[in-house]
């Protein structure tokens, strides 16, 4: 992996670890645990609105919604799952 | 036929509803039916308001009371007092039977505790028992629809020696997604009702040790479900959607995580009962579902481009209201908007730009009002936006005085504004400051 690659895949991680922190904010929920790459999302306190708040969000923050884009349908698990998707993500081509 | 009549004629041995703690078979029914019978003879040929807070209760009572008490009226008990009686007094009532102190005064309340008695009484269950069954009062206040038994079992699936088919229940028994849940279930197979206040992955791992097999959700539901570790762990047999508009990725993923479960996405509404049900796989229904003359329902796009439907399964009216839900051809329009593409109908959203968000439906003039009512607000913009994991959420721009500057403490302060002025579903997930917000030449907020 490049070093670009790397420093883009890290930035990518601290927009997630801030908007998680803000859908928390934004719905009155607390972070139950450390976030931790083997996090299990659902028992992280954020419920399904602030999971939808924090993908709106990193939508207005990546410019890019990669579940809305999916085709072959897929819905992590892990905090580290979530994150890899993001990280994975590539931009359909437009013709 | 009543219900009790059913589940003889089926010979029902098997469990029929299951909670963490208890469970009710056709013995213990009948059994107990003799212990309370002097009470329900007072029941007979009554209308009887239902308020039970649980679930597992509320079945029993319904199975007794079918064919025996002329309308079941069954009352949400999370409703304000003011609201609980209003919903009451429309149901025209006779008496109120409860399994709590409801905070309502009201003559003929009768505790489910006190039905107990050595007196035997015989028992006729000759009713044709009117259901009335109440909106979701997100969008208006809650009012109680009339349906009957053969209205609500209308489009149940018969699923002959089907025994081993467990039916979790994740609807609340008290609307109308969790009574069709209820009858789908217990003429063949068995319904488990869990403790909805838990959290869902231990509702799940409830229903992995009681082998539920079958579900219906919402389309967020499902996704949340999907997000659970152990779910894809549970053997599914019966997957049904509702309540939503079901899209392609949650068909698709519900498809590959369960290759043996039939999947169904069902369109159905308090008022119009369940129209009908899609088992293709594919979102949205097929063209040919407006030609042909189907057994049970009929469907076409008015003129406005919205769904009507016609059915065995409409509901006969609003209690308290003569009007007729039906138009002189027997459809009833569901405001749904409908766009045909290709061999394909699909579902567009809401006609009056009622915003649906998880199911909860929302009028978002409503929550302007509210929001501008808030002191430093100028102008309100309330809309949806999609939202690839629940369906939409809601968000407002605000144009605000610009002498405030604290944005974060502003949002805290509209927050609990609003929390003492509507439900918490209609608050705002998202607050945006905006400079300004588009109005049509009318003057009127543009909405495109």
């Amino acid at each position: 992996m490049t070093k670009k690659v790397k420093n883009k895949n890290s930035e990518i991680e601290k927009k997630i670890v801030k908007c998680f922190k803000k859908s928390l904010k934004v719905t009155n929920l607390k972070l139950l645990k450390k976030l931790r790459p083997q996090s299990v999302l659902l028992e992280t306190g954020l419920d399904s609105l602030g999971f939808a708040i924090l993908v709106s969000l990193l939508d207005e923050e990546l410019g890019f919604d990669p579940f809305a884009e999916m085709t072959d349908s897929f819905y992590p698990v892990y905090f580290s799952e979530f994150c890899e998707l993001y990280k994975n993500y590539k931009p359909k081509l437009k013709n | 036929m009543h219900i009790l009549k059913r589940l003889e004629n089926n010979n029902r041995k098997n469990n029929l509803v299951i909670s963490n703690k208890l469970s009710l078979n056709l013995r213990g029914i009948k059994k107990y039916q003799n212990k309370i019978s002097n009470f329900l003879k007072y029941c007979a040929g009554k209308k009887v308001a239902l308020i039970i807070s649980d679930d597992f209760i509320l079945a029993e009572w319904l199975i007794l009371l079918d064919g025996l008490s002329s309308r079941i009226s069954i009352i949400p008990s999370n409703l304000s007092p003011l609201a609980t009686r209003d919903l009451v007094d429309s149901s025209s009532s006779e008496m109120i039977l409860t399994n709590y102190d409801i905070k309502i005064e009201y003559k003929n309340i009768y505790k489910i505790s006190d039905a107990e008695s050595n007196i035997y009484a015989d028992l006729r269950y000759d009713y044709k028992t009117e259901w009335a069954i109440s909106t979701s009062g997100t969008t208006r206040k809650p009012r109680l629809v009339i349906h009957d038994l053969q209205r609500l079992m209308s489009a149940t699936k018969e699923i002959k020696n089907k025994d081993n088919f467990v039916w979790g229940l994740l609807y609340g028994m008290q609307r109308f997604a969790g009574i069709q849940v209820f009858l789908q279930s217990i003429f063949n197979s068995s319904l488990f009702i869990p403790n909805l206040s838990n959290n869902l992955n231990f509702i799940v791992n409830q229903f992995l040790d009681n082998s539920i097999n079958c579900l219906s959700a919402s389309p967020t539901l499902w996704r949340k479900l999907l997000m659970s570790p152990k779910f894809t762990e549970l053997q599914m047999r019966v997957i049904t959607l509702g309540g939503e508009i079901a899209d392609q990725n949650i068909l698709n993923a519900l498809k590959k995580n369960f290759k043996d479960a039939k999947i169904r996405h069902i369109y159905a509404s308090t008022e119009a009962g369940v129209g009908f049900s899609v088992t293709d796989g594919l979102a949205g229904f097929p063209k040919k579902y407006l030609e042909k003359n189907h057994n049970n329902f009929n469907l076409k796009i008015s003129n406005k481009n919205t769904l009507l439907i016609r059915s065995d399964a409409i509901a006969t009216k609003y209690a308290d209201s003569n009007l007729n839900f039906k138009d002189e051809d027997g459809f009833i329009d569901t405001d749904d908007l409908i766009k045909t593409k290709g061999d394909r109908c699909v579902f567009l959203g809401r006609k009056n730009g009622t915003i649906n968000i998880g199911g909860n439906k929302i009028h978002p003039e409503m929550i302007e009002n509210v929001l501008i009512s808030f002191e430093g607000v100028k102008l309100a913009k309330v809309y949806s936006k999609k939202s690839s994991i629940i369906g939409g959420i809601l968000i407002c721009d605000l144009v605000i005085d610009n002498k405030i500057t604290d944005t974060d403490k502003f949002t805290q302060k509209i927050k609990i504004f609003c929390s003492k002025k509507i439900d918490n579903f209609m608050i705002p997930n998202i607050i945006k400051y905006v400079k300004n917000i588009e109005l049509t030449s009318t003057g009127k907020i543009s909405r495109l």
